[in-house]
């Protein structure tokens, strides 16, 4: 045939590129097969973040987990991921393993964004992780698979008295890190340690912006109507804007909606009796709240158009950038980044009160739990080991030296931060934030999906774009909201 | 050896060799399948009290019908995979067309043409959405602050009317590539010969492209828009990272509408039927092909 | 048009395309090289202040992405590998018998690859679970390797439809069986289709992250798809070191391709995709 050579040819090079490949794959296995995983975990000094830490930061440590003994392994579950997190864990596993020979952890760093799929993938598969990151599933019944630690934990705080806020302690109690209460509930119960905590009801201020328009400290705004007329003058578009709020995401637009909401006197529901709730803003106060709140963007346009899909993270991001000047309902978890954006020009004060109350401050406590895995059950000794080593003095600075997220839950070491020199003025908010933090927030009914359903999302964004106004949305919400309640029997008549 | 006669081992030979690929098919899906399929028949809600499960037969697809937001959904699924396939196509054929012609350079292009392919679509849209920003992206940075196109910061993502043709335009990225280099494949296996004997005969270039290649491809691109269609009526992750479905719910389409539901919402059954719902469209697009590429035999 | 213009046109157009496509991987190189200090500045920069290497250093040292990207290689070129193999026998049998059911026996194996995937997530953990296969290669092999069977069959259905039944005919007169019919002859002369096949299954696998993430547990064992979601965290997202990730997962494969490219395309050519 005439086509023979070519045939021939093509044959031989495809044959090669095949034998090649799998040669590769063979190889690859082989090496794979030859050399079983070597955890090897690198702490160095915080690079990715320039230090502005004043913890002595942790020297270059490698651990490399070797063939276990007669040891316990126990699984670690974190949600958090980035490397100041991952450093953070790890400077903290290696020092507890360093501490404890004969507990080994292994974690696994699940990101947020599969972290609930993943969990009921467990949940379904059986296969739970001994201990967990204990916030963030609040639409998961993790609830069901927690393992109580109160003996331990209430022999821990009498051998560490102060050691840990009030306020961290009374949050655990109520089994209610983010707020939410749910109806079958265990409180009063310890199923983990605190970790780390967090605060939202501040106002952060970019003071630069606030010089080139003739202002200064004293006029950060208290109240609402300051807050308007401040924002007024700070909206020089599109160079800047006085003022943002997060329009998108799951579940924190609504926090902020809330806040809001409770500056009028109002909530999202109150608590009628045990277990029972009516709506609590579908009334005038309510509706001026949300009209006060929407008017920023749809009357005053003193917040940036891109704000109706920005998260949080855009939002952070507009701040850093020195696009806006005033931004409130972000937490700390954005401090070491802001003070290396902004400096010295970064200045924090309490949220704005408005007419007829004020948000009511809630100090989000993140705890690491532990779940009902044979291991645990049987090693309840040392996976408390594990569990209040975060808690300890030590665990908390080496968890902040990378640094890690959140604020100490430890009283003496944000006592330290908030006199440090350095970073104190940003440190102290907060402190005086936790320790003021006498009130409890009224908790919301778990039924609620508002936090977590990312449809709703659509409400705020269709006022914001025009597409439905005020009335409507509080109408919508309203009876979204006692559906939900009246669905799940809590609805109090 | 073999007890079977010949006719009968050429009877079942067909069958035999279709046997691994049907082996792993049903075995790797058949759980999944019966799993999802009994979920959408239940309201499958995990909740705090535990997983609630209850058989409520098709209720899940009635109340699919009464969901406004799915409807809207499934209004913009189908208008989001048209557009994007006709655009997909049209450019990939445009860039094929222009690397049939031999010139240098050419290998240049053709690998360059295939980066959006190659980069994971998770980063490629998570990356685009940064770009897109009215204040923090590079894209209006040019067009607004340094070249002074736009009068004003144009809000890509932020704005119902321009999200859906941003998303689109992202996915155009995205997805022109695969078009592009199938067609080119097709056109180059059109033999020099033809155009020759076209050329002699007389015919123009637009003669010559209607009556020679045109009818080449037509095979391929009915087969690659089908294709095309079922990809994008299925894919969540373009739109899921780059929007979420939004601002608002315009650029919401039904597998991310369903994958919420799902995964968010965690009501399973009602995911799951969801998915079930949009099956029949792919169905029919499945059933065309089958008919068009056997029909060519 | 004369033949100078019409090139210029082509030029013209390409550089436009190719101007294009470079704008979001020019920005992902030059995030890459920033410290985060100058990643979100009031005024974007289009070339670091600071260019640094920091963030490649932290993949290679603290984060196991050289691995990742090894299993990438890895669960990819392996199950593409099986899925073209077992395809291509059931591509051959499409296009060479008229059998009862064949149209729709193939229209089932092109709706395996409709279904929607994304609920198939719970399912496939719990089997692999009990198959005590979770975290390990094996359970991305299977399931990459069902996914891409269907779009396989169907490429490779295209090549062996070119090639002549006459040839199988043919030789089996000569007295060949139907196995060295298929081996000497027909495989090999589909070979080049049957190599595309493989490069179109790899790169559909190689950006998968749902199954990867759910299936992998330990950093060790995840693809790097995933390796690069870690970097997206819920307050932040740590656009450095993830930019250097996504820019160390494409460019080995863009320099794969540019220099196999060329028999890519002659691949498809070879016959299958004529009218």
């Amino acid at each position: 045939m005439t086509s023979e050579p070519k045939k021939v040819d093509r044959r031989k090079f495809i044959y090669a590129g095949l034998g090649a490949v799998a040669l590769i794959a063979i190889g690859a296995a082989a090496y794979v097969a030859m050399n079983p995983p070597v955890v090897t975990q690198t702490v160095t000094t915080s690079t990715t973040v320039p230090t502005t830490s004043i913890v002595t930061t942790t020297t270059a440590t490698t651990v490399t987990t070797s063939a276990p003994t007669s040891e316990l392994r126990l699984t670690y579950w974190q949600n958090d991921t980035r490397p100041g997190d991952r450093a953070g864990a790890y400077a903290v596993i290696n020092e507890f393993e360093k501490e404890n020979p004969n507990i080994k952890i292994d974690v696994e760093f699940v990101p947020w964004e599969v972290a609930q799929q993943k969990f009921l993938a467990a949940v379904e598969a059986k296969q739970l992780p001994d201990t967990h990151q204990g916030w963030g599933l609040a639409s998961v019944p993790n609830a069901n698979y927690r393992v109580e630690f109160d003996d331990y934990v209430n022999e821990w705080r009498k051998e560490h008295p102060g050691e840990i806020f009030d306020i961290c302690w009374r949050i655990l109690d109520l089994q209610d890190p983010v707020g939410f209460y749910l109806p079958d509930e265990k409180e009063h119960h310890f199923f983990g340690m605190p970790w780390f905590a967090g605060y939202e009801p501040v106002l952060w201020v970019n003071m630069k912006i606030f010089r080139e328009n003739g202002l200064s400290e004293a006029d950060i705004p208290e109240t609402w109507d300051e807050l308007v007329q401040v924002a007024i003058k700070c909206t020089k578009p599109p160079e800047y804007w006085g003022f943002e709020f997060i329009g998108a995401g799951i579940g924190q637009p609504w926090w902020m909606i809330r806040y809001q909401l409770q500056r009028w006197g109002c909530d999202f529901v109150k608590e009628v009796e045990k277990g029972k709730y009516k709506v609590a803003f579908d009334n005038q106060d309510g509706l001026e709240a949300l009209k006060a709140y929407f008017d920023l963007a749809l009357k005053y346009k003193v917040t940036p158009p891109s704000m109706v899909s920005d998260t949080y993270k855009e939002v952070a991001n507009m701040f850093a950038t020195g696009r806006v000047a005033m931004v409130t309902g972000i937490g700390p978890w954005n401090l070491l980044t802001w003070i290396n954006a902004l400096g010295d020009d970064l200045y924090i004060a309490p949220a704005p009160k408005g007419p007829k109350g004020a948000p009511i401050p809630f100090v989000q406590t993140c705890p690491i739990i532990a779940y009902n895995t044979e291991k645990v059950l049987k090693n309840k000794d040392k996976v408390f080991k594990w569990l209040s080593f975060w808690s300890t003095r030590k665990g908390q600075e080496l968890w902040f030296s990378a640094p890690g997220c959140g604020l100490p839950v430890s009283q003496p070491y944000f006592k330290q931060l908030a006199e440090d020199e350095k970073v104190g003025k940003w440190y102290k908010a907060f402190y005086d934030g936790f320790m003021n933090a006498k009130e409890m927030s009224p908790r919301l009914p778990g039924v609620l999906t508002l936090f977590s359903d990312p449809n709703t999302m659509g409400y705020v964004q269709a006022v914001l774009t025009g597409k439905m106004t005020v009335e409507e949305f509080q109408k919508t919400l309203a009876k979204m909201i006692a559906d939900q309640l009246r669905e799940a029997g809590a609805l109090a008549e | 050896m073999p007890m079977m006669s010949v006719a009968n081992l050429k009877k079942i030979t067909p069958y035999l060799f279709l046997l691994p690929t049907f082996t792993v098919l049903i075995l790797v899906n058949i759980y999944p399948l019966i799993w999802g399929f009994i979920i959408s028949l239940q309201e499958y809600k995990v909740t705090f009290s535990g997983i609630v499960v209850n058989y409520i037969g098709f209720n899940n697809y009635l109340l699919l019908l009464n969901d406004n937001l799915f409807i809207q959904s499934l209004l913009n699924t189908i208008i989001y995979s048209f557009t994007s396939v006709a655009l997909q196509f049209l450019l990939g054929l445009m860039v094929a067309l222009s690397l049939n012609e031999n010139f240098r350079g050419r290998t240049f292009f053709r690998t360059v043409i295939l980066i959006p392919w190659v980069m994971p679509t998770v980063a490629a849209s998570y990356l685009f959405k940064w770009l897109f920003h009215p204040f923090l992206g590079m894209i209006n940075d040019i067009l607004y602050t340094k070249l002074h196109l736009t009068s004003e910061p144009l809000l890509w993502l932020n704005v119902a009317e321009l999200a859906f043709p941003t998303a689109i335009l992202v996915n155009l990225w995205k997805g022109f590539p695969f078009y592009a280099v199938m067609l080119l494949a097709s056109l180059q296996s059109i033999p020099e010969s033809l155009y020759e004997a076209a050329k002699i005969d007389g015919a123009d270039r637009f003669q010559r492209f209607r009556y020679i290649t045109l009818p080449s491809i037509t095979f391929i691109s009915m087969v690659l828009i089908i294709l095309g269609l079922v990809w994008n009526f299925n894919g969540v992750t373009l739109i899921y990272t780059l929007t979420g479905g939004g601002p608002g719910y315009a650029t919401l389409i039904s597998p991310v509408y369903a994958y919420n539901i799902a995964f968010t919402n965690l009501h399973y059954g009602y995911g799951s039927a969801m998915g079930w719902f949009i099956f029949p469209f792919t169905l029919t697009l499945i059933f065309l092909y089958t008919w068009l590429m056997l029909k060519k035999e | 048009m004369n033949y100078y213009n019409k090139n210029y046109i082509i030029y013209l157009f390409l550089t436009l395309i190719s101007f294009v496509i470079f704008v979001p991987l020019y920005w992902t190189f030059i995030t890459s090289l920033k410290p985060p200090t100058e990643i979100f500045t009031k005024e974007i920069l289009y070339w670091p202040k600071t260019p640094t290497l920091e963030n490649y250093v932290y993949l290679v040292t603290s984060y196991p992405f050289g691995r990742q990207l090894m299993n990438s290689a890895f669960v990819s070129g392996l199950s593409s590998f099986f899925a073209v193999i077992i395809a291509s026998f059931a591509a051959y049998s499409f296009s060479r018998f008229a059998f009862k059911g064949r149209r729709q026996l193939l229209s089932i194996v092109l709706i395996f690859s409709m279904l929607p995937a994304v609920l198939f997530m719970i399912p496939y953990f719990d089997i692999m679970s009990r198959l005590k296969l979770l975290n390990t290669y094996w359970s991305l092999i299977i399931t990459y390797t069902a996914g891409a069977l269907p779009f396989s069959v169907w490429m490779q259905l295209g090549y062996f439809s070119s090639i002549p039944k006459e040839l199988d005919e043919s030789a089996m007169i000569d007295g060949c069986s139907r196995r060295q019919v298929l081996f000497k002859i027909v495989f090999p002369l589909a070979a080049p289709g049957i190599f595309a096949a493989y490069v179109f299954a790899f790169v559909g696998s190689w950006d998968e992250f749902i199954l990867a993430s759910v299936l992998t547990s330990s950093e060790d064992m995840r693809t790097a798809s995933v390796g690069i979601w870690a970097f997206i965290g819920e307050h932040t997202t740590e656009w450095g070191p993830m930019c250097a990730a996504v820019i160390s997962f494409i460019i080995p494969v863009l320099i794969l391709f540019s220099i196999i490219q060329k028999y890519i395309v002659r691949g498809l050519t070879a016959g299958a995709l004529k009218a």
